[in-house]
């Protein structure tokens, strides 16, 4: 009885705020896509540190590291891929550009931003957070 | 520049090659410009402006869908836009004259001065009108996006369309002789999402005091990944919206709409002649 009692003033205080606020991020996470500001905001620690720690769990084979590259109308990601040294002449294509009309839909590698993200490694993966 | 032979150039060029191969009798290794130049040599003028409203279903198109609230008679047709070239069924067929005014430099050739010129290029665009009972659909054939890639040896430097499709538009409903209202589609368009025969990578809505837009990465579509979203965004007048078909590839293909303003696009070639038609059809049918 007392400790139910205990367990309540915990999750009332700012302790109790705090797990609260840590599961919500967790559970709206996506592991297919988790970027570098997921963590920071996780741990409440520097973007550096942050990315420090996402390349460790590269390393340890929690995660796999993607480049992910930009329409440079919209900002979404229209090409992903794991590797590092892709050639700066590929060619890639955005399917909504070319929907929406637009004159240019096919664009270079070189002339597009890239995104970094990660994704959990899928022998880890047991449940699957959305949105 | 703008002989019947170029006019019928870049008609030609506006069907998909695998339909234009049909107009010839060896197609085997030919190229869309040198199959266009064998159908310029052997058919005249106006049985080209034939064959191309026959593949009209396999082209580009832009569509504006209006309710039409009494009957039009069949003689109004022929005024509706310039150009009427005949009716069958509910169909009405015509070719609209587009100008095209290109500021260009000559680049190689006879004649190079180093001065800019202003160059014009005239374009016809097939338009079929569909009227039924209660509505009247205006089907506009996509026009190419660069004109300049029909002018060899110049280097464009600015290209500008005299008259675009809401030009075209106006002028019908300034010649129809009944009232056309804009026919909102979002039941029709919201039927079909539900159900799951549709879904979008890319869509644009109305909230109370914003517009929001959703943009999906890769191949991902947004009531798939974001079904709560989608609750929300589903109660909303849908704006531009592109939408991938899901589950009949053969019946329905991908068009991209603002159901709020009555309009859809076909931007890529149809594989079937009755796609576009069954896409509209299903709309309307669950309007």
């Amino acid at each position: 009885m007392w400790f139910q009692k205990f367990l309540q003033i915990i999750d009332q205080s700012f302790i109790g705020k705090i797990v609260a606020s840590k599961t919500d991020i967790v559970t709206k996470t996506n592991p297919e896509k988790i970027y570098v500001e997921n963590i920071r905001r996780f741990f409440n620690v520097p973007y550096l540190i942050a990315e420090k720690m996402c390349d460790q769990a590269v390393r340890f084979g929690y995660f796999e590291k993607y480049f992910g590259y930009l329409c440079p109308y919209d900002d979404q990601i229209i090409y992903s891929t794991t590797s590092r040294d892709l050639s700066p002449e590929k060619v890639v294509t955005c399917q909504i550009c070319e929907e929406l009309e637009r004159e240019k839909f096919e664009f270079e590698v070189k002339d597009l931003k890239k995104m970094i993200f990660y994704r959990l490694n899928p022998i880890y993966r047991e449940t699957h957070a959305v949105r | 520049m703008n002989s019947n032979s170029d006019l019928a150039f870049r008609l030609l060029k506006l069907i998909p090659v695998a339909e234009l191969k049909k107009f010839v009798t060896d197609s085997k290794n030919k190229n869309q410009d040198v199959l266009i130049e064998e159908v310029i040599k052997n058919l005249s003028f106006d049985n080209i402006k034939e064959k191309v409203i026959s593949k009209h279903s396999f082209t580009k198109q832009h569509i504006f869908c209006f309710k039409k609230l009494k009957n039009i008679s069949s003689k109004s047709f022929h005024q509706l836009l310039p150009n009427y070239l005949k009716s069958e069924g509910d169909n009405h067929y015509y070719f609209f004259e587009h100008k095209y005014e290109l500021i260009c430099i000559k680049t190689s050739g006879t004649g190079i001065t180093g001065r800019t010129e202003i160059l014009k290029l005239n374009f016809l665009q097939p338009i079929r009108i569909n009227v039924s009972n209660n509505s009247l659909i205006v089907h506009l054939t996509t026009l190419e996006r660069s004109a300049g890639s029909y002018l060899d040896g110049y280097e464009i430097l600015k290209q500008t369309r005299l008259l675009d499709d809401e030009d075209v538009i106006d002028q019908l409903l300034m010649n129809c002789p009944v009232n056309l209202e804009v026919l909102d589609l979002n039941k029709g368009i919201k039927y079909l999402w539900d159900n799951d025969e549709i879904d979008s990578p890319y869509a644009t809505f109305k909230k109370e005091s914003s517009t929001s837009r959703e943009v999906m990465d890769e191949d991902l579509t947004l009531k798939e990944t974001y079904p709560e979203l989608y609750k929300e965004m589903i109660k909303s007048p849908l704006r531009k919206i592109v939408f991938r078909i899901n589950i009949d590839l053969v019946k329905l293909c991908d068009f991209t709409s603002n159901a709020t303003e009555g309009t859809l696009a076909i931007s890529k070639y149809p594989s079937n002649e009755n796609q576009v038609n069954n896409v509209v059809s299903e709309i309307l049918t669950n309007n």
